[in-house]
């Protein structure tokens, strides 16, 4: 399954968490346990995105007339990527 | 007798402990380590037993110092038995770490906690074929209300006192790995190592070359410590946890060079690993685990096969998107219509006022041909840009937002762009500045470079507002989000070409991909779509009373002064005229160029430049759509709109660029790409519409 994830991971195609279980052949959950366990490895990792401006933001000389914080979203977006690691495994040839 | 007990985090394992060892506890920390070590003693059967809480791991690699501990103590203090405690509820992340320790240790008991979740989410586990699946005994608990509880620490000292070691079940890896295991376990069978260590674990950790075998094989007196290799060779280990001495030599070693020159790494082999324990779970789990509907499929699932969809997906997006600029258009125009001719008649109000109070001309001037015209231009579309807000926030909040970024991602890789960039595009639409700044998460500085170089053909919210108020001007009614629509589109195509041009001057070849999660579908509360609506609003209007007013006031003074010449040849005219070079190709006068110019500190200035040089206060009968549109053809405001979507966001988006980009030249690169795009685009446009006969 890891080696499974890893391969679709190196086709450079970004997928929803359905998506990946669906091709790899699993339950959600069962992907989800083997995302963490291949983040735990060092192989991926999970980043939260969200839209927030620097603590500097509008308080420095640079941006002090941008006000533009009012406007970033609050939306938060979660996903998984490959580790310089998990690079270096999928641009070899996996077992 | 000595028990361990071991688990996944948060598995229930401190209320078992709590419960068998009561008041009867030892915490202290482990030698050396930061991690808090519980032990307890329990008496039974006129035994006293020893029972010790290791720290919660997922699995029992050396990653972590929890999972060092927890290793050492096994492989060291041997225990006699092992109670492995098991979230039933999500058994699927748990047995990776039973797999781990039956590897390990032979004598372990299973406790399956959180039997009533498991149930309450339809999940059934037969705990007889889990037993006989894993070769282990199992003990159904409930940790939480005390059930089996006492029948689980019954079974781990009847385990614990067997004469012999049960014979636990074992992953079978495949051929290849099987072969390679044997060959290495042939190696390692007589070293010292073999005495203290199960064989095979000992051989799966050399093929992983795990660091804390190499330190233990250091400890061991050299006289006893010949390796079976012929070639002498050392092991750098792991250069991040320990340095080995360099003639330090470890068996095996040829073997595992042998091995990577095959391919084999000790990252292939450790995944290899762990994909085969997976795989195992997978193979197992159905013997004893029945979940009610478990290919149900649910609301979300059943949505997002369209509107996830390569095909389906992106017509979607393009209703979706229509649907929210036709209703902020169509709902937005009566009340817009009613907040242009209220500020008409506050001008009219208080210019009376003033002059009655026979303030002074320029006085009077200034509030109703600088202030009301220009701040009045922006606040007359308030309306419109709210409905507008309200619309995205309620595409957010209901989550179709992150599935359309998401899709625009997948448009996003036909031009190679890295799939983390696209989330700082994403950020742009709500303002380019923290846009510029998501580039952070960058790690390769091209793609960062590259991210922020195209951030600035996104537009961002304050521009969407302003453009949707002039699209509602020039093209009311349905025609005004097909114009809407196929803005977005043009940026969308831009910023694709760009990434592609960008990616050739800077010479980033790779792409990187990533795995989404995206949040379920739901009805959105009333709360969270009108609170950010009236956020964006509110910042929106607090631009308009102190950017905006300054902007008036200068561009107020630029147009007035000299006094008693015609407008176009006041300072503003002047400006202009200066600009009428670029101007006249595009189809603009001078006013546009100016408002253009004055778009530069931020882009509403733009709207409120227009209302001035428009002269929109000095007739107050008339809103500022009706003065633009008495002055502009459909044909010019729709290439004024494109010239104002493509060319810089505003100065701070700048700064930011060069803040971040720590070049003055890639700034200077950026800068000068958006403007010459914008012009290149805008003259296409102007008369690619006139050879079409558009006016």
């Amino acid at each position: 399954m890891l080696t499974s994830i890893m391969k679709i991971l190196a086709r450079k195609e970004s997928l929803s968490m359905t998506q990946l279980a669906h091709e790899v052949g699993c339950s959600l959950k069962e992907l989800e346990s083997a995302l963490e366990q291949m983040e735990h490895m060092g192989y991926i990792r999970n980043e939260q995105f969200g839209q927030s401006c620097s603590s500097s933001c509008g308080s420095d000389r640079g941006s002090s007339q941008c006000e533009g914080c009012g406007f970033a979203s609050s939306a938060t977006y979660t996903f998984w990527v490959l580790t310089e690691r998990g690079q270096t495994i999928v641009g070899s040839k996996l077992k | 007798m000595k028990i361990a007990l071991m688990g996944n985090p948060n598995v229930g394992k401190s209320t078992v402990f709590n419960a068998l060892t009561g008041s009867n506890q030892q915490v202290g920390n482990w030698a050396g380590k930061t991690v808090e070590r519980k032990s307890g003693l329990i008496q039974r059967a006129n035994q006293e037993i020893e029972l010790v809480d290791l720290p919660g791991t997922y699995s029992l690699t050396a990653y972590s110092q929890e999972e060092i501990i927890t290793r050492e103590y096994i492989l060291r203090e041997k225990p006699d038995v092992i109670m492995a405690m098991v979230d039933a509820s999500n058994i699927e992340r748990n047995l990776y770490l039973v797999l781990q320790i039956l590897e390990l240790a032979p004598r372990v008991v299973i406790g399956l906690n959180m039997m009533d979740l498991a149930q309450t989410a339809g999940i059934t586990i037969q705990t007889a074929e889990l037993a006989l699946a894993l070769k282990v005994p199992v003990v159904e608990i409930v940790a939480a209300k005390g059930k089996g509880i006492e029948e689980f620490l019954t079974e781990a000292i009847r385990v614990g006192t067997l004469k012999q070691d049960p014979l636990p079940g074992e992953v079978s890896y495949p051929e290849e790995l099987e072969q390679r295991i044997q060959a290495m376990e042939d190696l390692l069978v007589d070293t010292p190592w073999a005495t203290k260590y199960p064989l095979r674990w000992l051989a799966l950790k050399r093929l992983e070359r795990d660091p804390e075998i190499g330190q233990e094989w250091k400890t061991i007196p050299t006289k006893s410590r010949k390796s079976t290799d012929k070639d002498s060779c050392c092991d750098p280990g792991d250069a991040i946890n320990y340095e080995l001495q360099k003639t330090t030599v470890l068996p095996g070693e040829a073997l595992l060079q042998a091995y990577e020159a095959e391919g084999w790494s000790k990252d292939h082999f450790e995944m290899a690993f762990a994909d085969a324990k997976y795989k195992y779970i997978s193979q197992i789990l159905p013997k004893f685990r029945a979940h009610e509907n478990p290919s149900k499929p649910t609301w979300t699932d059943l949505l997002d096969r369209w509107v996830l969809s390569p095909i389906w997906g992106y017509p979607i997006m393009f209703a979706v998107l229509a649907v929210v600029f036709w209703g902020s258009f169509v709902a937005s125009a009566p009340i817009g219509g009613a907040v242009s001719q209220g500020m008409a008649w506050a001008a009219n109000v208080v210019v009376r006022l003033l002059q009655w109070g026979r303030v002074p001309d320029f006085v009077q001037s200034l509030v109703r041909d600088g202030i009301f015209a220009g701040v009045g231009a922006v606040l007359a579309f308030v309306p419109q840009i709210a409905i507008f807000f309200a619309f995205f926030s309620f595409m957010q909040d209901s989550g179709y937002l992150a599935r359309a970024a998401f899709l625009g991602d997948r448009f996003m890789q036909l031009m190679g762009l890295h799939g983390k960039s696209f989330f700082s595009l994403v950020s742009g639409f709500g303002c380019n500045v923290p846009g510029i700044m998501a580039t952070r998460t960058l790690e390769d500085p091209k793609d960062r470079l590259i991210t922020m170089l195209i951030n600035p053909l996104i537009p961002c919210v304050p521009r969407l507002g302003v453009m949707s108020a002039v699209v509602a001007a020039f093209f009311p009614g349905s025609r005004g989000s097909v114009v809407m629509l196929s803005l977005l589109l043009l940026s969308m195509i831009l910023v694709m070409f760009s990434a592609l041009f960008f990616r050739r001057v800077v010479k980033q070849t790779e792409r990187s991909a990533f795995v989404m999660e995206l949040p379920l579908y739901h009805i959105p509360t009333l709360r969270n779509v009108l609170l950010p609506t009236w956020q964006k609003t509110y910042s929106f209007l607090r631009r308009a009373w102190t950017f905006i007013l300054v902007a008036s006031i200068v561009v107020w003074a630029l147009s007035s002064y000299p006094q008693g010449v015609p407008m176009n040849a006041t300072w503003a005219g002047k400006m202009g005229g200066w600009l009428s070079f670029i101007g006249g190709p595009l189809g603009f006068d001078w006013r546009i160029m100016v408002a253009i110019v004055f778009g530069f500190t931020a882009k509403e200035t733009t709207l409120s430049t227009l209302g001035i040089l428009y002269g929109v206060a000095a007739d107050a009968s008339q809103s500022i759509a009706q003065a633009m549109t008495g002055a502009m053809t459909p044909l010019r405001a729709y290439t004024f709109l494109v010239v104002y979507m493509l060319y810089i966001p505003c100065l701070a988006s700048v700064v930011t660029t060069y803040k971040e980009s720590g070049s003055l030249g890639w700034t200077s690169f950026g800068v000068a790409y958006n403007l010459i795009l914008s012009f290149i685009m805008g003259w296409l446009v102007f008369h690619g519409g006139l050879a079409l006969g558009f006016q």
